[in-house]
């Protein structure tokens, strides 16, 4: 049995080779080559208008086994047209196709399975008017029969395709297309039936050119030598009507592997019903961004001019959904980004290294989803210098509005954000400052810098940091800084930007060209800003501010504040931005404040609360800032060495409005004075713009007030310095004279109450009245006090027209006085009445005197006028040598008692002063048994000329004595009788008359000042 | 007789008088001499009023008299001006030109003056204690 089988084998094989060798050798008898060819090359004849030349047409099978095949050498397509590359379309040097024989012996169709085209060279051109060198076929215009559609066979299996080193050349001078590629290898297997398709496509393509019109997009040096320039495996499974399939594997190589991207999923191209769709999942390899920019350079400027960047970066996701004109598909990409460097310096002065970053971005274009686009940042890091950045947040709606939100942490040496600052500013700092920001914004307000509505929050910490600006320079410890914006709230301020807070341990500060060194200490700041990036709106702020401590030393200036806290805000009036409303409450401990040694001031506690209404078009300082403010001081302390006191201020309590200045209460201590003040005070706005004057009506009251140093210091109050100085040059007016100046354009009225005072070296007491200062006049009215020998009443009339021409005038009474006090209080009076001194008891005085001064208070002698009047009752005549002498020259021996003592019932004095005369009207003096009648007439310069007469005597005779020379070298003389009738009216002479008349008028018109307030103390003590 | 009783008045410097009958018979006797000399005395010399506005001076020292019986008065070697001099009231009868120094201040202080020469240009006269003053007008 099994050698029988083996027989027959060996039978069958043999007979097997015998008939393929009879068909080998049949074939090779039939189709030969020359055959072959000439039945080619007349088909081409046929079929083909160009010049066409198949050198050789073999036939083979081994080469396509099992198919049947031709292999073509050297096919040569001719076709010259314009200005080709070259006359030759097409030139093959082996074609080799592949058929079904047995296809072509049973239904004579020709099936080709395999194609195989070697290194062969195409030159397509065409020219500007679109004519084509491929237009090689020729057509039968008498044939109308319409073509059939084209139809998939039942089986496709093309089981080669393979097209290898192809050189091309394509030229489209219509189009402006240049085009080279060498290297370009396709293989393709197709395998299929009526309905589905699977399709292994390897397409290689070592380099190439391509020019579009003048720009070069690819060149042979796109890639590094070496390199293959495009890459692509794709296995794809596709429909009968070649419209939708999988994507079973794609993978396109650029460049090697500088970029790859590699494809997979379902895919569905449009048709008349649908639209394109796609379910497809992408990743590249490792990328290096410096190559990918530099391969797509010749397409499109990834990186703008200028900036330089690179990076390792891998991107993977997925593509879902349809595509369609206006529908995208939903990309889910995540990108990561390794070891990333970037420098732009036009940008930013600073390179950025170690760049990391992952994002996860997905873009959903889809209508019908409302999801919008998200990029999510999960972590992003980068460094330049010694500064580092982190990154995180998101994107949503990332092609629409951008709605941003992100987290930006750094840490930052401060020294080297040095070019970010303007070149006259530096900060120093040992430590790192942390910088942490979050914003929420959008692409609106991107693109706008609409920084208001961006909501911003952050906080910045600084530690042992110094800035230096020009000569200024500032340190601190420790500062933290936390800010925010606030849109589409209703903040402090209009138009709020930002609030922000601010605290540090302490802010010390030089300021090297004004030798000032200052201090802050425990300071914190609630500020709340306007938008400062909006140039309409006006700037507007509101600060709370609560400080530990301030201190400032300038030069010889020292000055320290405890503990200022308050709040300060100015917001600009819509209506008019130039006007400026002001808010401020302020407090503050202990202030003092040093100036060398010429001054030095302290407070307790100052409280300042209250409003401004600053308009800039407003004229002077106060109208301009029209303050609305109540003002509180405690014990206050002023030492100058202008001052021979110490200026004591224990409390001050004032509110000033434009309108009046309504003082609740002025406590003022200067040497042994005290001053209390209160009451209203009008116009200083326009006594500051000399429009008006200072209206005031005020009540001061003191214990003790030396007046001497309340004038010196209210000294030409309200007159302008230079004003002063000019009138000083022109009157010619020594250095050393310094009058008192009645302040200008003042009308301030003082209702006063001293308990004790000094005045010009008089002491007086229970002093009140009225004090007016009104433009350069001051008017004592009818003050009335009370001095250790007398009630008083004094009006005093000063005005300062000029430095040199002051006047004074004076309506003064002295009641119930000692004669020894008057003298010792006005010694004028003992020149105006010689011998007045001799008197003792009490009397009423009453003066009324003007006359100009000079600078230093010294009496312009023509213009002196006076008049005085004294009377008295009871007085006693004291041991007097000059008047025993008068008395016993007119022989009244005995009118001296034996105890020396000697009482004057009555004493009716009237005087005047006119320049430098003084004269004394006739009056009466009862003494004893006499009755002696003065008058007479001296000057200031002690000439006398007087009269003495007794009309009254116990002798049988009258004398009258003549008192005539300077004292004390007086000379007597008996003198004729004058006044005998003068006190008997019925008997008066015309003259005497007349001089009684005279008499009367000046005492009148002394008298008639006199209050009945101070007539009544009078009578009442 | 006038001549008479001043030459007495100029050298009989002390006046003596008796009491109870002498002194009676003395007062008769001075009486009839006083009506004598009244009826004899001579009448006081009259002068232009109307000469008297207008200002005057002395040196440095300015008057100036307005018509309605006001005026004003200065010095300028205390460096005075005539805005600022000092007023006053003044009225004349017959030779006596009494001039009331008004202080702002509401006192009076008056001065009566013998007037001995006045005219166009010049103003002359003397006070009670015989001090002559002499003025001559400025315009």
């Amino acid at each position: 049995m099994k050698r029988g089988l083996k027989i027959a084998l060996i039978s069958l094989v043999s007979i097997l080779g015998l008939l393929i060798i009879v068909v080998a050798v049949a074939c090779w008898l039939v189709f030969t080559p020359a055959r072959l060819t000439k039945i080619v090359n007349g088909l081409s004849d046929k079929y083909i208008e160009c010049e066409a030349h198949f050198d050789k047409v073999d036939l083979t099978l081994f080469k396509t086994f099992p198919c049947a095949g031709l292999d073509i050498h050297n096919v040569v397509l001719v076709n010259p047209v314009g200005g080709g590359c070259s006359d030759t379309l097409a030139s093959i040097p082996n074609l080799t196709v592949g058929v079904d024989l047995m296809a072509f012996v049973k239904q004579g169709s020709v099936i080709v399975h395999k194609l195989r085209i070697d290194d062969a060279v195409a030159n397509v051109y065409f020219d500007s008017l679109g004519v084509s060198n491929l237009d090689i076929f020729k057509t039968d215009d008498t044939d109308t029969t319409a073509s059939e559609p084209f139809e998939l066979p039942e089986i496709i299996d093309i089981d080669h395709i393979a097209i290898n080193d192809l050189k091309a050349c394509y030229i489209d001078e219509h189009n402006k297309i240049e085009a080279n590629a060498d290297g370009f290898s396709v293989k393709l297997k197709l395998k299929g039936d009526a309905e589905a398709l699977k399709a292994d496509l390897g397409l290689c393509l070592k380099e190439a050119a391509l020019k579009i019109d003048t720009t070069v997009l690819l060149t042979p040096a796109t890639v590094p030598q070496g390199r293959q320039l495009l890459d692509i495996e794709l296995v794809l499974n596709t429909n009968a009507d070649l419209n939708s399939g999988n994507i079973e594997k794609c993978s396109i190589k650029v460049g090697g592997r500088m970029v790859q991207l590699d494809l997979s999923g379902d895919i569905k191209l449009p048709t008349d019903d649908s639209d394109m769709q796609m379910a497809l999942a992408f990743a590249t390899n490792n990328l290096v961004a410096s190559e990918v920019i530099a391969l797509a350079q010749p397409v499109v400027d990834i990186l703008p001019e200028g900036i330089n960047a690179d990076a390792k970066l891998k991107i993977e996701g997925r593509v879902d959904g349809v595509l369609n004109d206006s529908v995208m598909p939903l990309i889910d990409a995540l990108v990561v980004l390794e070891d990333g460097q970037f420098h732009a310096p036009d940008l930013l002065p600073y390179k950025f290294n170690n760049i990391n970053a992952k994002a996860n971005a997905v873009i959903d274009l889809s209508s019908s989803n409302p999801k919008p686009s998200t990029v999510k940042l999960t972590d992003i890091h980068a460094q330049t210098g010694h500064n580092k950045l982190s990154l995180s947040g998101k994107v949503d709606d990332l092609l629409g509005a951008m709605l941003t939100d992100l987290t930006l942490k750094a840490d930052l040496q401060l020294q080297e954000l040095k070019p970010l600052l303007p070149s006259e500013i530096a900060i120093n700092s040992k430590n790192l400052a942390h910088l942490d920001l979050h914003a929420k914004t959008n692409l609106r307000q991107i693109e706008n810098v609409d920084i208001a509505n961006m909501l911003i929050d952050g906080a910045l910490r600084l530690k042992n940091v110094s800035v230096q600006l020009d000569s200024i320079e500032a340190e601190t410890p420790e500062l933290n800084v936390t800010f925010n914006t606030t849109p589409n709230q209703k903040g402090r301020v209009e138009e709020e930007l930002l609030t922000a807070k601010v605290s540090s341990t302490g802010i010390h500060a030089n300021i090297a060209n004004a030798n000032m060194l200052a201090d802050l200490s425990k300071l914190k700041l609630d500020v709340s800003i306007s938008n400062i990036l909006d140039t309409t709106v006006p700037f507007a702020m509101d600060c709370i501010f609560d400080i530990g401590g301030a201190k400032v030393d300038m030069d010889t200036v020292k000055a320290s504040l405890a503990s200022p806290s308050g709040n300060f805000k100015m917001q600009p009036y819509r209506s008019n931005p130039a006007r400026i409303k002001y808010d401020i409450d302020y407090n503050c401990g202990r202030l003092e404040v040093e100036y060398g040694d010429s001054l030095s001031a302290s407070l307790a506690g100052l409280s300042l609360k209250g409003t401004a209404d600053y308009d800039s078009t407003r004229q002077n300082i106060l109208k301009q800032w029209n303050p609305n403010l109540d003002i509180n001081i405690k014990n206050g302390y002023l030492a100058a060495s202008a001052l021979p006191y110490t200026l004591q201020v224990p409390d001050i309590r004032f509110n000033y409005k434009p309108e009046k200045c309504q003082l609740a209460h002025a406590a003022l201590v200067f040497g042994n004075s005290d001053i209390f003040l209160d009451g209203v005070v009008f116009g200083l706005e326009e006594w500051i713009s000399h429009e008006g004057m200072l209206r005031g009506d005020l009540n001061l009251t003191s214990n003790y007030t030396n007046v001497d140093d309340l004038l010196d210091a209210i000294s030409g109050l309200g007159t302008d310095a230079d004003t002063l100085e000019a009138q000083r040059a022109e009157d010619n007016v020594p250095a050393e004279a310094n009058p008192f100046i009645v302040p200008k354009d003042v009308d301030v009225t003082l209702h006063t109450r001293f308990r004790q005072a000094s005045a010009f070296g008089n002491d007086v007491s229970d002093l009140g009245g009225d004090i007016t200062v009104r433009d350069g006049v001051a008017v004592l009215n009818e003050i009335g006090f009370m001095c250790k020998a007398a009630r008083m009443q004094l009006t005093a009339l000063y005005r300062t027209p000029r430095v040199n021409h002051i006047f004074l005038g004076l309506d003064f009474h002295l009641l119930d006085i000692y004669v020894d006090e008057l003298v010792d209080m006005i010694p004028c009076v003992d020149t105006l009445l010689p011998m007045l001194s001799a008197f003792d008891g009490k009397a009423d005085f009453h003066l009324c005197a003007e006359t100009y001064l000079n600078a230093f208070y010294q009496p312009k002698m023509s213009t002196l006028r006076g008049a005085a009047a004294i009377t008295g009752d009871s007085l006693v005549v004291m041991d007097n040598a000059s008047i025993d002498n008068i008395v016993k020259l007119i022989g009244a021996k005995d009118w001296r008692v034996k105890d020396d003592k000697l009482m004057i019932d009555s004493l009716d004095v009237a005087m005047t002063v006119f320049r430098k005369e003084v004269e004394v009207y006739p009056f009466q003096l009862n003494m004893n048994k006499y009755n002696l009648v003065v008058s007479g007439r001296h000057n200031l310069d002690m000439n006398y000329d007087y009269h003495l007469e007794i009309i009254k005597s116990p002798l049988p005779a009258r004398l009258a004595v003549d008192v005539m020379g300077v004292m004390p070298n007086l000379k007597f003389s008996l003198s004729k009788l004058r006044y005998a009738e003068l006190y008997k009216p019925e008997k008066r002479n015309e003259v005497q008359q007349q001089t009684i008349a005279l008499k009367n008028l000046i005492k009148q018109s002394l008298e008639a000042n006199v209050k009945q307030e101070t007539r009544t103390k009078q009578r009442a003590n | 007789m006038a001549s008479i009783t001043m030459t007495w008045a100029a050298h009989i410097r002390i006046s003596m008088y008796w009491t109870n009958k002498t002194k009676r018979f003395a007062l008769c006797c001075l009486a009839a001499l006083s009506i004598i000399f009244a009826s004899c005395e001579k009448d006081k010399p009259k002068f232009d009023e109307s000469l008297l506005p207008g200002k005057w001076v002395s040196g440095t020292e300015y008057y100036r008299y307005d018509a309605t019986g006001t005026g004003a008065t200065w010095d300028t070697s205390d460096d005075v001006t005539e805005e600022e001099a000092q007023p006053f009231e003044w009225t004349m009868d017959g030779d006596q030109l009494t001039l009331i120094h008004i202080m702002e201040m509401g006192g009076r202080v008056p001065k009566v003056y013998t007037v001995t020469a006045l005219s166009n240009t010049t103003l002359s006269y003397r006070d009670n204690y015989s001090q002559s003053f002499t003025y001559n007008r400025v315009n």
